[in-house]
């Protein structure tokens, strides 16, 4: 076990028009990651996926809730102990413009990490030109300022960055969504091919299912702040149980106009979750809603690994999802 | 209304200083069709759209070529007629829809007003029409976006309300550009299906501009690809993705994750996008081509017709087979 | 991994940037090449002028301007040429002196204002603002009237004066810098604060100051000649524009114009040379804008 989450909560105090409510940004999140896997989690906005992401690493404070990191639990720790922690997880964000100083050097960025945990110049200069070539650069570009690097190489840069102090977990926030369809093949190659040499654990954040169908071990569907469906990924894809996991996979666009197929259009809109009610919040948007949709509903096992958050399933209101509908 | 495409642009020449953006683009978009113009950054798809419109700020300006809309060029056009035309004879929506609204106005106040502008009518009947337009376009509380500010609707609802305030003096043509790109999946494919709709119920004919290649998958009739300023391949959708008959387009297809499909390895396309300033001779795709020779280097290739309405920027364009993608 | 051109190394580091933008800029140039020219005269002066600031002169007094004395003489027969050549020394001296302190001191509070937020910004801003609650003018002149007016206190209250406006700057600066993609990354990678501060949001942050401060020494000469006039800065007879100006200004109407005018056009000429500068700064320090 790598990475452990335990009710992982996240609420903020806001003020919407006057009135004082409570954001529900992520409301008790478990999950599991193990060594080696790469897990999903897919969300649209509001889901709470980044804000998961970034309580791992403690960027943003949890409400409560518990993280355990190889062994160690962070979140009893200070500020200061954390610190060490963080050689070992590390994070790559999604617009890789804003996530590099623009007055530092790609060297100089990359050499920081390294220097700041303990590294003598020589030996960051050496492991620096070693991780450029790690992430398809050449040693020059150790010299380039940001603004000269494209977008693709950018990223390169913040990957290299992340890797520099050796992490076990990588944290990737939608790291190619700034990017080009042709730019985005090179990092998912490049992301694929770091965890086979270097032995990395991945916890991808995205909201494009081709790419979690793409990478991913095992995915975990969030909805407004909830996991909603936890299944390894081939299984999630041939047979979505939950209702909300269903409509996303209705909403992706076909890969071919041969492929194109008449199926339901989802109704309504993803939301953040402010002051939410205490059964399903799907529920506005679900086909099969009803009463018993009201209660809070628990995260249960389906099947072998697979969980899902829905009363209708279990009570055999939802139906097996349609081949047809899924077929891939 | 003369018969053939709605909307033929011939040999566009749009520069920006000494960047050649544009530099002798040809395309056609059919009555009632929806086009997918396909690009990544950098190839000129958005310059294309503004071209069209007259909207080029500069340094670019449109120094060559004409723009056909019924018959009629729209190049020469001064400002006052091009006022005229737009929004009433093509319109266009955006990717952020709520930078494309006035914050300060009332989504239903700039609606009346545009009706009011380009058609009279008094106030009530300018309302009247509005609120239909609203329903039109799958707003479920009409009354409600019409008494609303821009920031109080979110995403779906505002790119919805862009649409109807594109669509309110009835355009022949709706340039869409990226509408989709700042969406969540489940919204995207609602307003793709309202486009698609609207297409069918009103006869309209939308230039729809993106990256992505699944959105043109979905609802697209035709595709023309553009790369570096020209367009390298166009026809029929499914004859595009299915029979890609230009290399880029066979790298763009291949470089997609897909749900269907789960490769090992995904195809990557070498290199970046060429320097408009210096232009080569030859092909611009050339220096990142799996095909290209000596030939590509110093010829540049015409976009020649295939087959009936398949056409290609390539030399080799005959050599790439079916499972090349 | 197939590379398009990449632009010659060395001219592209921020500042080397900044350097080729500022020489292209004939503007920029223009009040450059004026600052320096000022303060060449002022460092090299016992060598460029012809007579002491006080080697006074009782037979050729209130002489017009001539090839001997090139801007004439005032009163007590000094050569207001040299007299304004080494009046250089004090108003930039002033300047940059004052400037500088509040340069630095404005830079430390604004961004530790600005950094730790909460308690520490209220308290310090709240500081601020009673500073600057004050008509420049009127708190430098308080200031050098109850500490004595000597060149030292004269720096110095132009300084105070002049915290408040770059703290002020600063703090806003890092309030959004602090809020950007890279300083999280910094966060995350598992810098000290200090590091985070001192590398990360200072270098970024500090541009607009720079801009502000080619102004300000423009303000601090105005604010010292005005001081300095009406007695409350430098004393008569010490070299300094604002006192030349002063002594020579009841001998406008009889009309020995020259004894305010060539001070006068110093201060302006100086002045001038700042404000320009500080236009073409902004672009100068921002390694983004290409």
């Amino acid at each position: 076990m790598i990475l452990r989450l335990e009710n992982l909560t996240k609420h903020y105090r806001v003020r919407v028009g006057g009135r004082r409510a409570l954001l529900h940004a992520v409301d008790g999140v478990s999950l599991e990651i193990r060594p080696g896997e790469t897990v999903a989690l897919v969300g649209e906005s509001g889901s709470g996926k980044s804000t998961t992401a970034l309580c791992t690493l403690r960027l943003e404070e949890p409400t409560s809730g518990r993280i355990t990191f190889e062994g160690h639990e962070l979140t009893a720790l200070s500020q200061e102990e954390l610190r060490a922690h963080r050689r070992r997880i590390q994070i790559v964000f999604q617009d890789p413009t804003e996530s590099l100083n623009p007055r530092r050097s790609v060297g100089a960025t990359i050499a920081e990490p390294l220097e700041v945990h303990g590294a003598t110049s020589s030996s960051a200069r050496r492991r620096t030109a070693e991780l450029l070539e790690l992430v398809g650069l050449q040693p020059d570009h150790a010299r380039r300022y940001p603004h000269q690097l494209s977008g693709g190489q950018r990223q390169r840069v913040c990957i290299a960055r992340a890797l520099a102090t050796d992490p076990t977990l990588l944290v990737l926030d939608e790291p190619t969504s700034a990017l080009d369809v042709s730019v985005q093949a090179q990092i998912l190659n490049l992301l694929a091919e770091l965890q086979r040499e270097i032995d990395l654990t991945y916890l991808f954040i995205t909201h494009d299912l081709a790419i979690v169908r793409h990478l991913a071990d095992r995915v975990l569907v969030m909805y407004a702040g909830q996991i909603v469906e936890s299944a390894p990924t081939a299984e999630l894809f041939d047979r979505p149980l939950h209702p909300y996991t269903r409509a996303l996979l209705d909403a992706v666009p076909v890969d071919s106009p041969a492929e194109r197929r008449t199926r339901p259009t989802p109704r309504g809109e993803p939301y953040s979750p402010l002051d939410p009610p205490p059964g399903c919040r799907f529920a506005g948007r679900c086909r099969w809603a009803a009463e018993e949709c009201e209660a809070p509903v628990g995260l249960r096992d389906a099947d072998a690994g697979h969980a899902v958050r829905c009363v209708g399933w279990f009570s055999g209101r939802v139906p097996e999802p349609q081949s047809e509908a899924v077929a891939r | 209304m003369t018969s053939g495409p709605l909307l033929q642009v011939r040999g566009l020449q749009t520069w920006f200083d000494d960047a050649k953006v544009l530099d002798g683009l040809d395309l056609d978009v059919g009555r009632g069709e929806i086009l997918g113009l396909v690009g990544e950054s950098g190839s000129g798809k958005s310059v294309t759209a503004y071209s069209i419109l007259g909207l080029v700020r500069p340094p670019g300006r449109i120094v060559g070529g004409e723009v056909l809309l019924d018959g009629r060029d729209l190049v020469p056009l001064r400002e006052r007629q091009l006022r005229e035309m737009r929004g009433s004879e093509i319109s266009m929506i955006f990717q952020d829809p709520r930078g494309f609204l006035d914050p300060v106005c009332r989504v239903g106040s700039v609606l009346r007003e545009i009706y009011r502008t380009h058609e009279g009518g008094s106030r009530r009947e300018a309302r009247e029409r509005a609120l239909e337009l609203l329903r039109a376009v799958g707003l479920p509380a009409p009354e409600r976006v019409y008494r609303a500010y821009p920031h109080e609707l979110s995403g779906g609802m505002a790119q919805r309300a862009m649409i109807a305030l594109a669509l309110a003096c009835s355009p022949k043509l709706l340039i869409a550009d990226e509408p989709t790109t700042a969406l969540d999946v489940t919204i995207q494919i609602q307003i793709i299906r309202l486009l698609a709709g609207l297409r069918e119920r009103l006869g309209l004919t939308i230039l729809l501009i993106t990256h992505n290649l699944s959105v043109v998958a979905e609802v697209c009739d035709r595709v023309a690809v553009m790369y570096a300023g020209e367009i390298v391949e166009s026809g029929p959708a499914l004859e595009i993705f299915e029979r890609p008959r230009h290399p880029y387009t066979v790298g763009l297809l291949g470089a997609r994750p897909r749900i269907g499909a789960v490769k090992d390895r995904l195809a990557d396309i070498p290199g970046r996008v060429p320097d408009l300033q210096h232009v080569p001779p030859g092909c611009r795709f050339e220096p990142r081509c799996f095909l290209a020779d000596e030939r590509c280097r110093r010829e540049k290739p015409e976009l020649r017709a295939l087959a009936e309405d398949h056409r290609s920027r390539c030399h080799y364009a005959e050599q790439l087979r079916e499972d090349a993608a | 991994m197939l590379e398009v051109e990449l632009p010659r190394l060395g001219e592209e580091r921020p500042l080397a940037i900044g350097w080729r933008r500022l020489r292209s800029n004939p503007v920029t140039l223009a009040g450059l090449v004026i600052v320096l020219f000022v303060t060449l005269l002022a460092v090299v002066a016992p060598l460029v002028a012809p007579y002491g600031p006080l080697d006074g002169n009782a037979d050729a007094t209130l002489q017009p301007p001539s090839l001997s004395h090139l801007f004439g003489t005032d009163s007590t027969g000094f050569d207001i040429f040299s007299r304004t050549i080494y009046a250089a020394r004090v108003d930039l001296a002033i300047a940059f002196g004052a400037v500088g302190i509040a340069l630095v001191v404005g830079c430390i509070v604004g961004a530790v204002a600005g950094f730790l937020g909460r308690a520490v910004d209220e308290v310090v801003m709240r500081l601020m603002d009673m500073l600057s609650a004050f008509p420049s003018f009127i708190l430098a002149l308080g200031v050098v009237a109850a500490l004595g007016p000597s060149l030292p206190n004269l720096i110095f209250a132009i300084a105070l004066v002049n915290v408040p406006v770059y703290a002020r700057l600063l703090r806003s600066r890092v309030l959004t810098v602090k809020e950007a993609q890279y300083v999280r990354a910094a966060k995350a990678l598992g810098f000290s604060r200090v590091r985070t501060l001192l590398v990360h949001v200072l270098p970024n942050s500090w541009a607009p100051i720079f801009v502000q401060s080619t102004l300000q020494a423009g303000y601090a000469i105005l604010e010292a000649a005005g001081l300095s006039f009406i007695g409350l800065g430098i004393r008569v007879p010490r070299a300094e524009w604002g006192v030349m100006i002063n002594m020579g200004l009841q001998y406008i109407v009889s009309g020995q114009w020259w004894i305010t005018f060539f001070p006068g056009m110093a201060i302006a000429l100086s002045v001038m040379g700042f404000n320009l500068i500080g236009d073409g700064l902004q672009d100068v320090l921002d390694p983004r804008r290409r």
